[in-house]
């Protein structure tokens, strides 16, 4: 075994300076956005893929201006952790019941939501608008966080079902027999031990809502409410051919997810294995 | 005495896991079952969407569905982009899973590298690749001398939709990935040593012990690609809008077309349950297919 691996060696040294040129290359797009960011236009025009030769962050100055970037990046972050805040705590208590307590109605519920992964947001989107024009939440962020919430229920029960199905039983019999309510056992048990799912929900919903386009720019109308990727949208339509003041404003944009996500990283590899493989 | 403490206790068990289940179920009934009950009525009806009035016209609709040349192309167009998206995208996520769970110093680093890339969205990826196929890579096809990447491969009629794939592969193949390396975590350690021990060569390996293994993996990524592929829409809106010509308007741009551009939200709304079939056809399908291929695995 030991002989096979220094055998190995030079092999995997090769395959894996592959790789970080592999990876490299997939980044290239992203070396893009991050260099034209700080160029300025005649750098542009000379060569798209050099090296900026000073950092003009005048670029980032101008379009944090420009697109109002605290105050669209803060309806962002109300509208995207409300939902997903939502989401993950509305789900793992409809699935603590669902995994646990075994009865025909349990059984139907949990097809009953799983179906909802296949119906797409375009079929409903009539009635769904319809709706928040009933309940006078059209141009408004609630409305907004409530539909999330529910589009966001099929998914979040699917996995979180999986994982508590793999819980021991022991712990909760346990539990039950301190004389623990349904109440205690969910609050207590149940819902710390949700952490490494409610992180891989958290991180892929957060990405989801925080990057959706289609519903924010049907529902908000006034710029005051508008999320990161609306004022995309106008900044497109505003400086598409200026792409060094567009990528900064890009650059500004992904800078607080990337953050979010590189912090939650280790769990979501755990949470996924646990919760969509095994369940 | 005791039974009707235990009766009691039961009840009061019953109650509380039903409120745990009530808002879940009102959410989700609210905003996604009742507007999908919703939209089977408004799709029987020649709804403009805006004013007030509507009139039943029953299947109407349907039938001018049937004979809608834009809507068969929509239709067609949707399935190139999905099947290609599906299948580059599971192979290239695939290799890098493989790759990245081997021993490499770097490994965690690359990984985060690929993944980051996920947290852009779609939206802005039309953007760049909108720049990417304008720029560099017109560059990089007058260089090597492809014709199709010289000339701006997004005006190219057969390729466009192509093109727009790649760009959403890219998007996305990290969170296929990171699927696949939760599977490759479940397999067990020791019957890969045991293969090594025994001297099976890597490509062996990877293909009579690692891809049997990951079936539940590829079953989960297959079915979620391929739904995503049906429904996408912010890449494409970004990067072609649906041109040049039609050749890359798919279903999602066609309903975002007929209800908020034509003004016809009936008739929009009816494109919408055709998707929403076509994707209960397409998932049922691979379920039942990639069920049964892990069931032989095992």
């Amino acid at each position: 075994m030991l002989a096979d691996r220094i055998r190995r060696k030079p092999g995997l040294k090769l395959f894996e300076l592959f790789m970080i040129i592999f990876t490299l290359v997939y980044c290239f797009p992203f070396y893009l956005i991050v260099s034209t960011s700080m160029k300025t236009p005649p750098e542009i025009l000379m060569s798209t893929l050099a090296l900026p030769k000073t950092f003009h962050l005048q670029n980032y100055i101008d379009a944090w201006e420009a697109s109002n970037f605290p105050h669209v990046q803060l309806n962002t972050m109300i509208v995207s952790l409300t939902s997903v805040i939502g989401i993950i705590l509305i789900a793992s208590m409809a699935s603590f019941t669902i995994a646990k307590q075994a009865n025909g109605l349990n059984r139907f519920l949990y097809y009953f939501f799983l179906s909802g992964v296949m119906i797409p947001v375009y079929t409903v989107l009539v009635p769904l608008l319809q709706l928040l024009n009933n309940l006078r939440l059209m141009d408004a962020m609630p409305g907004l966080i409530l539909v999330y919430i529910g589009q966001g229920m099929p998914f979040a029960v699917f996995l979180t079902v999986g994982f508590i199905r793999g819980f021991p039983k022991e712990i909760m019999e346990a539990g039950t027999i301190d004389g623990c309510s349904v109440y205690d056992l969910f609050w207590k048990i149940v819902l710390p031990s949700l952490k490494p799912i409610m992180a891989s929900l958290f991180i892929l919903d957060l990405i989801w809502i925080w990057n959706d386009f289609l519903l924010p720019v049907l529902v908000l109308q006034n710029s005051e409410h508008f999320t990161i990727t609306l004022s995309q949208y106008a900044f497109y339509g505003e400086y598409g051919t200026k792409w060094n003041i567009a990528f900064a404003g890009y650059m500004m944009a992904i800078i607080p997810l990337a953050l979010i996500y590189a912090g939650l990283q280790k769990f979501v590899v755990k949470g996924i294995s646990a919760g969509a493989l095994k369940g | 005495m005791l039974t009707s403490k235990l009766t009691n206790r039961r009840f009061k068990d019953r109650v509380q896991f039903s409120s745990l289940l009530l808002p879940a179920v009102i959410f989700y009934c609210a905003f996604v079952i009742v507007p999908l009950l919703g939209a089977f009525f408004y799709s029987a009806t020649d709804w403009d969407g805006k004013t007030g009035g509507f009139h039943l016209i029953g299947l109407k609709n349907y039938a001018g569905l049937m004979s809608d040349a834009y809507v068969w192309h929509t239709l067609g167009a949707t399935m190139k982009y999905t099947v290609a998206v599906t299948v580059f995208q599971n192979a290239l996520a695939l290799f890098l899973a493989v790759a990245l769970d081997q021993s490499l110093k770097t490994k965690h680093l690359l990984r985060t590298l690929i993944f980051i890339i996920c947290t852009l969205s779609p939206l802005i990826t039309g953007y760049i690749w909108s720049f990417m196929y304008s720029d560099p890579l017109m560059t990089l096809g007058r260089f090597l001398g492809i014709d199709v990447l010289a000339n701006n491969i997004l005006g190219s009629r057969p390729f466009a939709i192509y093109a727009a794939a790649f760009a959403s592969i890219w998007r996305s193949a990290g969170w296929t990935m990171v699927i696949y390396l939760a599977g490759l975590q479940i397999i067990p350690k020791d019957l890969v040593e045991a293969a090594s021990v025994d001297g099976v060569n890597a490509w062996q390996k990877l293909r009579s012990i690692t891809i049997p293994l990951l079936a539940p993996a590829i079953t989960v990524n297959i079915v979620l690609t391929f739904e995503r592929g049906l429904k996408d829409f912010d890449t494409i809106f970004a990067l072609t809008g649906g041109g040049p010509g039609d050749s890359t308007s798919i279903i999602a741009l066609s309903i975002y077309r007929e209800t908020f551009f034509f003004s016809r939200a009936g008739y929009g709304t009816a494109v919408g349950i055709l998707l929403f079939i076509l994707i209960i056809i397409c998932t049922l399908i691979q379920l039942k297919f990639l069920r049964r291929r892990e069931e032989d695995v095992s």
